[in-house]
């Protein structure tokens, strides 16, 4: 049996009295206030734009059922052996590389030994050759491991906002160092940040 | 005394029949399907992008299978040949050849050659290509008589079964050190009585141990 619930009409005062408001927004009736009052869900949010709730049942059916024709997926994918076109010195499909390096400290550096698969990165660990170390490194050098992959890492060169090409980086810097031979390097300013590199002492 | 079975238990037999059909179908489905070599792509020999025939660079010519496959005694993934060494032949003979216009085009540009992946162990099972090869284990033993090949196919099934056969019965397989390239010789095993007791000495003096545990594959 359905029920009916009788509810009661608004009375004299809720229709004519004060009206409340929850917030300022609501006061003033700011088209974004009165556009999130019209929604349901926040913009964006549990919605698919440009497809209907049918539409996007009937498109999943249909791509199910052709997926299932025939199976499929069920044969092995066609796969690609793909070979250096060069011949790379040194590497050996399958067998990581290790190269010497250093982590750089404000005063010091910490001798490490690098191991890559492929050309990437993979573990730091401390040069064995390096006796006072005695192939130890520390948590910070184990860590810097994931330095290489930061997403928000410089990948490129960029002059004000724009990215510049490695080419017109060494122009750029081969005209810094014309123009300012004359002075002696008068007025020229590098920033960078503290580091123990016996090569940057070098070339500044 | 009431009924026992209310009166939809009429159908029953008749229900466990189609039923019972219907598992017969699947079941029947499922084996042609996952049991035919098929499956496990035994005859896949897909086309490459360069006509390459192992017979012809093996049996005619006598090369090695390490002159293109060389780090298959270093490295527990046999290399494909970079362009270069095809190139080290290739740049005197048939120069012209349309066939090698991929080759020739890759060695100058550095990009890769797709050639199509045929032997294929899943991403799940590791396999050590050096560790075979130099404890006496054959090329042949699963890749087939390659060096007979124009093309080449998939001739072993390479199933977990096929691994696991030779694993728990390895002294059957193994070779002299000094014919595990060479794809036409004989197991040690066939060597009559010499040969058996050759491989058994080589099993204790190598300590031939093949896993047969979950995690020496599966790791």
């Amino acid at each position: 049996m359905k029920r009916i619930f009788e509810h009661p009409a608004p009375s004299e005062r809720e229709l004519n009295g004060p009206k409340y408001w929850r917030s300022l927004d609501e006061l003033a009736a700011t088209p974004g206030f009165v556009d999130q009052l019209k929604r349901e869900f926040p913009q964006g949010a549990a919605e698919l734009d440009g497809v209907d709730r049918r539409h996007f049942m009937k498109i999943m059916a249909a791509s199910f059922a052709l997926g299932g024709v025939g199976l499929a997926g069920c044969r092995r994918p066609e796969v690609n052996i793909l070979p250096f076109g060069k011949s790379v010195e040194g590497i050996i499909p399958g067998l990581p590389q290790y190269y010497a390096t250093a982590m750089p400290l404000r005063k010091s550096a910490i001798p490490l030994l690098a191991e890559t698969h492929q050309g990437r990165p993979t573990k730091l660990e401390g040069n064995p050759s390096y006796l006072p170390h005695g192939s130890a490194s520390s948590l910070l050098a184990q860590a810097s491991i994931l330095d290489l992959y930061d997403p928000d890492r410089a990948t490129a060169h960029t002059k004000g906002a724009a990215v510049l090409k490695a080419a017109a980086v060494n122009e750029l810097l081969a005209n810094v160092g014309k123009n300012y031979a004359a002075s002696q390097g008068a007025g020229l300013a590098f920033l960078a940040d503290q580091s123990s590199s016996p090569t940057r002492a070098r070339i500044l | 005394m009431s009924k026992l079975f209310p009166k939809s238990a009429n159908k029953l037999p008749f229900q466990i029949i189609i039923y019972l059909g219907v598992l017969v179908c699947v079941a029947t489905a499922g084996v042609t399907y996952y049991m035919t070599p098929k499956y496990t792509r035994v005859g896949y020999a897909p086309l490459q992008p360069v006509p390459f025939s192992h017979a012809k660079h093996v049996q005619e010519i006598g090369l090695d299978c390490r002159y293109c496959h060389s780090n298959v005694d270093k490295s527990a993934h046999s290399n494909v040949p970079s362009s270069q060494t095809c190139m080290n032949c290739h740049n005197q003979i048939k120069t012209t050849s349309p066939l090698l216009a991929p080759i020739r085009e890759s060695a100058a540009t550095g990009k890769a050659v797709p050639w199509v992946w045929i032997h294929k162990t899943p991403d799940y099972a590791y396999f050590n290509h050096s560790i075979h090869v130099n404890r006496g284990i054959s090329c042949v033993e699963c890749h087939g008589k390659v060096n007979e090949m124009d093309t080449v196919t998939h001739t072993q099934p390479l199933s977990m079964g096929f691994c696991l056969e030779c694993h728990r019965n390895p002294e059957a397989a193994l070779r002299h050190p000094k014919d595990v390239f060479n794809l036409d010789s004989k197991r040690l095993a066939d060597q009559g009585e010499a040969g058996v007791k050759q491989a058994k000495a080589l099993i204790d003096d190598w300590k031939v141990k093949p896993p047969q545990s979950c995690s020496g594959c599966h790791r």
